[in-house]
């Protein structure tokens, strides 16, 4: 392998940093650079590395040279004893190049050599062996060497005399010229090589930036992590060397939409925990059970577990036909472990190395800072949807004959918003408006509200106060004011007889409007104090008779058309089940400070 | 290799080291320069196949000197890649006005430099059945791509 091949195969060596080799004195370029620079100077170079063995010669030089070089190994033997000689008299301590002269040899005084030694910091790469004619009257040294090399003497004078002589006697003087250029050529071919290192290093710095850059942009909250994962899987997976990459993520750090029975631990499915990205796809039980064998969380000191030739291992024998080579990173957040990330096989035929998994490494980290603001904005979320459901169980603590009333409206409204084209997120604060509605009703006696028969004027008067009452219990709540109007107007009428604000048709806000509706509908078909459940039917007419009156006709319209047998069975079977509503960003909505009426008009239908 | 040349032009020499590393790795053929004059001037000299030039550079701004090379009849046809910082865009009417392809944010990524010029460098290697001129591909409209 010649130096080139040596420098190039290790520079463009695959995924990794290049790690030039210094046990070459340098480059075939650079040698060739000094040896044009002193051909004309009449003196002759050639390279020889730190064992005295030759690596290269000035071939292109005076055919004198080449002459003596190619007879036989008499010329050859004779400079390596001399490179040898020179490598050993110098001095390990130097830190510059050596120069020396030859004051005795077999062809003195006829053919003078010099020696610059080629040093990194302090060790001998190899030797410079310079030669060189010296005086213009050649004699018996020469002709002595001639005759060694089994050449012809007249032949050889005349190829000298082409050669040029006239320095040769100054070789000694031109000694620490060549040192220096040697020193020189050294540096320049160590700073070339510290460029193509430091270019290489900038450039993966470059892609791991990038790609930050890319993914950065796309972890805005709130999100599902799944959704998440499979988009940055795809980017990431080209910049680095995997063939594919995958993600498994803890169960218990995640959480998934969850039905209100489900209690506080709920496994998630395994499509939102396990993502795979790429060509290898292994089964997510496979996977699992890598992720549990390779565990992240023991790791320490390195950060990630790195598996090359996986197969070879006793322990991952299992993986054969799927495994090759793997690193696992810890989705780490503040010391807690939220999940793994997997690197699994090379598309080339190398393993993986630093470089990889300084990448993955960055991607992972920004990742897990991801998961748990997610898993704090979710657990927010959690927190203020429990808050509000404990305020809606203690009014229906109070009235049993109302119980589950605010869940069954809360769906009802929601199904209602959503058949009438509000957009999803507007229909979750639909929701959570109207599981609110009553919440008022803490503040009226229970003597009223369970009063079985007809109430008083002043009963009802007070019975009337609910609304309001709502409206104070929820207002110093900041977050939750764009709620508030369909508990303080979903008993107003169209025909403007409602209270408390007597409003009438459009003036009612949209929130009042639905919520009236379905609260009307679930009212008029469960058993009261004051009377029996009316069958769907009868509550449907009722609803048709009193659209534009009671309630707003076009919404009478689409409650009609959307099924209200069904939507009373599902009311009863569903209500309660509620989606995480941090995943699909309804909090940020539920304050959002716009109104829900100019997003059912300008959203997209049945979004 | 082909033996297409790519003009590489940055006034910042790491920029210039990491996007000729990346070409020339790659096999193709490349030429540096440190200012948009000096590459104007080694684009009418060697005619490369492809230019990727930094936007904000001395003398000869990038997009001043694919403006140039669109109104040499030398090097009107040379297709360019601009390289520029982040948060910068370009008009439709400054790319229609020259042959800028694409439009990379920095930090680039080497990848895309290197996908980005196999692109033009494949595309203008085969002829179109017309005319003999290089089938490019299609103008970018204005549209910024990082």
């Amino acid at each position: 392998m010649s130096i080139k091949e040596c420098l190039t195969t290790t520079l463009e060596g695959q995924g990794r940093l290049p790690t030039p080799r210094y046990d070459l004195p340098f480059s075939e370029a650079r040698f060739e650079e000094l040896v044009r620079a002193w051909r004309p100077l009449g003196v002759w170079l050639s390279l020889w590395n730190c064992s005295g063995q030759p690596i290269t010669w000035d071939r292109q030089g005076p055919k004198l040279w080449t002459a003596l070089w190619t007879a036989g190994q008499t010329f050859q033997n004779a400079l390596a004893a001399y490179a040898r000689a020179s490598l050993e008299s110098s001095d390990g301590e130097a830190q510059s190049a050596e120069i020396g002269e030859q004051a005795s040899g077999p062809w003195q005084p006829d053919i003078h050599l010099a020696f610059a030694g080629v040093r990194r910091r302090t060790r001998g790469l190899g030797v410079v062996v310079a030669a060189a004619l010296r005086g213009d009257g050649l004699g018996e040294s020469f002709t002595r060497l001639c005759n060694q090399c089994g050449l012809d003497r007249t032949v050889m004078l005349g190829l000298a005399r082409q050669a040029g002589q006239g320095i040769g006697l100054e070789i000694g003087k031109l000694a620490p010229l060549l040192a220096q250029a040697v020193e020189q050529a050294r540096l320049l071919d160590d700073k070339d090589n510290e460029l193509a290192v430091l270019t290489q290093n900038i450039e993966s710095t470059y892609e791991e930036l990038h790609l930050i850059y890319q993914i950065s942009a796309r972890m805005g909250l709130p999100q599902k992590p799944a959704e998440l994962l499979e988009r940055v899987g795809a980017e990431v997976l080209p910049v680095t060397r995997a063939s594919a990459i995958a993600f498994v993520l803890k169960a218990e750090e995640m959480t998934g939409d969850v039905p209100a029975g489900a209690g506080d631990v709920h496994e998630l499915s395994a499509n939102d925990r396990i993502i795979e990205i790429g060509r290898v796809a292994p089964s997510p039980s496979d996977l699992e059970r890598l992720v549990t064998q390779l565990d992240v969380a023991s790791v320490d000191a390195a950060g990630h577990v790195l598996r090359n030739s996986a197969a070879s291992r006793p322990e991952l024998e299992w993986t054969a036909g799927w495994l090759n080579h793997v690193v696992a990173l810890p989705l780490c957040h503040k010391q807690k472990l939220l999940g793994t990330m997997l690197a699994i096989n090379c598309v080339d035929a190398g393993d993986f190395t630093s470089v990889d998994v300084q990448l993955l490494r960055a991607v992972a980290d920004r990742i897990a800072a991801f998961l748990e603001n997610q898993r704090l904005y979710d657990d927010l979320s959690d927190l203020f949807l429990g808050l509000l459901r404990t305020m809606v169980s203690s009014v229906d603590a109070k009235d049993p004959y109302t119980y589950g009333h605010s869940e069954r409206v809360a769906y009802i409204s929601r199904c209602l918003a959503r058949a009438a084209g509000i957009p999803r997120r507007g229909c979750e604060r639909v929701y959570l408006s109207a599981l609110l509605h009553d919440v008022g009703k803490i503040g009226v006696p229970d003597a009223i509200l369970c009063k079985p028969g007809k109430l008083t004027d002043e009963e009802f008067d007070a019975l009337k106060k609910h609304p309001e009452i709502g409206v104070k219990i929820l207002s110093p709540v900041r977050q939750i004011r764009d709620l508030i109007p369909g508990v303080r107007n979903h008993h107003e009428r169209m025909d403007g007889r409602g209270y408390p604000d007597r409003l009438a048709g459009q003036d009612i806000p949209l929130l009042g409007r639905i919520i009236c509706l379905a609260d009307s509908f679930d009212a008029m078909t469960t058993n009261r104090t004051y009377r029996g459940a009316l069958p769907v039917a009868e509550a449907i007419a009722e609803v048709r008779r009193c659209a534009g009156t009671q309630f707003d006709s076009e919404l009478a319209e689409v409650f009609i058309g959307m099924d209200p047998q069904k939507v009373f069975h599902d009311a009863r079977a569903d209500a309660g089940t509620y989606l995480k509503l941090g995943h699909i960003g309804a909090l940020d909505y539920v304050s959002a400070g716009q109104s829900l009426e100019s997003d059912w008009r300008r959203g997209p239908r049945g979004n | 290799m082909n033996g297409q040349k790519v003009l590489v032009c940055d006034d910042e020499p790491h920029i210039l080291h990491v996007v000729s590393a990346k070409l020339r790795n790659a096999g193709y053929e490349v030429i540096t320069a440190e200012d948009g004059a000096e590459a104007f001037e080694l684009a009418k000299a060697h005619l490369p196949d492809l230019v990727f030039t930094d936007l904000q550079m001395p003398l000869l701004s990038g997009l001043e000197l694919c403006a140039k090379m669109r109104g040499d009849p030398a090097t009107n046809g040379i297709p360019a890649v601009m390289l520029t910082a982040r948060g910068f865009s370009l008009g439709a009417q400054e790319l229609a006005d020259t042959n800028i392809r694409k439009v990379l944010v920095k930090p680039f990524s080497p990848r895309e430099v290197l996908s980005t010029a196999r692109q033009i460098l494949e595309a203008a290697l085969r002829p179109t059945p017309s005319d003999n001129s290089p089938a490019l591909p299609k103008h970018d409209n204005g549209e910024i791509v990082n």
